[in-house]
């Protein structure tokens, strides 16, 4: 029997171990502002549309902005929201002068209800966006302000700071199986996406681990959702076919 | 002894991949959303366009492989947008009516967008 405890702990060990290369990869800090996480008026509001405006760059990395916008709309729809298209909002924006976040998150939101139908406005604010060339380490720092765009009253209010490792260590022969399938992962999200960018989400995932679900996280079954498979019948899927797609 | 101690392993091994297999299913289907969306909005080249409606394309086809069995919100009218833009302005159209559809609280959003498209 003790046998079987001692394999368990050698098991647990492993495990723990496999577990922790991320931790050696990423190192987050969350909620360093005095007031973290969602304020008394979100009970009150349940916000369920949020429209992400364009972030507020603090830095001289002029990219930031454009390449962070992207980055919140995934895991706040993953979280139950509807989330305006920021692809869709800036052509708005930019038509209605709204594109400067920065005269905005401070001021009557009233506009973003009638314009898009928002019950909070997501505003990010961008201190450093910094990647060392010494030692290819990139530290991102970004601010979260959801306000209501019925009262104006801010609803949730975090800050994030990742420094990340670029340096991904590479697999030798020898080290376990776990290490290997951790390096190819990391390697190809590296290849794909700047290392900022994988900073920024890293940023968003640990921010978002406290905010409040919207309404879509709660399974509820409608008429409306039963019958959408039907309606999609009427959207030809030809004019999307690969063919098409590969036309200039 | 030796035989012992790799039974105890393993019993963690398979308790560990029983419980990665019971995690909860994801609202939504993503394919590859996050790379193709921020390549598009990064370089706005004719090809990050094309890569993007494919990505949204099967998004819309997979969706049931989400929990709610829809496309994430905007994805038609995200895919509707980029078909008006290339030029394909009916199958555009009928993508941007079933967003509002799907999601009704885009109505205010959608016939914006299409208000500004006309």
């Amino acid at each position: 029997m003790n046998r079987i405890l001692i394999g368990i702990w050698i098991g647990m060990m492993i495990f723990l171990f496999t577990g922790c290369v991320t931790n050696t990869f990423v190192s987050v800090g969350a909620g360093m502002t005095v007031q973290q996480g969602p304020t008394p008026d979100w009970d009150r509001e349940q916000p369920g549309i949020i429209l992400i405006m364009p972030p507020v760059n603090n830095t001289v990395d002029v990219d930031a902005k454009e390449l962070f916008y992207t980055t919140l709309t995934q895991p706040l729809c993953d979280k139950g929201f509807y989330v305006i298209s920021p692809f869709l909002a800036m052509e708005v924006l930019k038509n209605e002068s709204g594109y400067d976040a920065e005269h905005f998150i401070e001021s009557d939101l009233a506009l973003f209800r009638e314009y898009f139908g928002a019950d909070g406005v997501l505003f990010t604010v961008i201190d450093n966006w910094n990647k060392s060339a010494l030692t290819g380490e990139v530290s991102v720092r970004i601010s979260y302000i959801l306000r209501s765009a019925q009262t104006n009253e801010t609803l949730y209010q975090n800050q994030a700071q990742v420094v990340l490792d670029t340096a991904i260590q590479t697999y030798e022969a020898g080290d376990n199986l776990w290490f290997a399938v951790f390096d190819v992962v990391a390697t190809s999200i590296n290849t794909a996406m700047s290392k900022k960018i994988k900073a920024a989400y890293t940023c968003n995932e640990a921010v978002l681990k406290d905010f409040p679900k919207g309404h879509y996280a709660f399974p509820v079954v409608s008429d409306k959702e039963s019958s959408v498979a039907a309606s999609e019948e009427t959207v030809s899927e030809e004019v999307v076919s690969e063919e098409a797609v590969s036309e200039p | 002894m030796k035989k012992e101690i790799l039974w105890g392993v393993f019993l963690v091994f398979a308790l560990w991949i029983l419980g990665s297999c019971s995690s909860q299913k994801d609202l939504y289907y993503w394919e590859d959303y996050k790379d193709s969306s921020y390549r598009y909005f990064a370089k706005k080249r004719p090809e990050d366009a094309n890569k993007l409606i494919l990505t949204l394309t099967e998004m819309v086809r997979n969706a049931e492989k989400g929990s709610r069995k829809v496309p994430p919100p905007g994805t038609y009218a995200e895919l509707g947008f980029l078909l008006i833009e290339r030029g394909d302005r009916n199958a555009g159209l009928s993508y941007l009516k079933q967003e509002m559809f799907v999601y009704p609280e885009s109505k205010v959003f959608v016939e914006r967008i299409l208000k500004q498209l006309q």
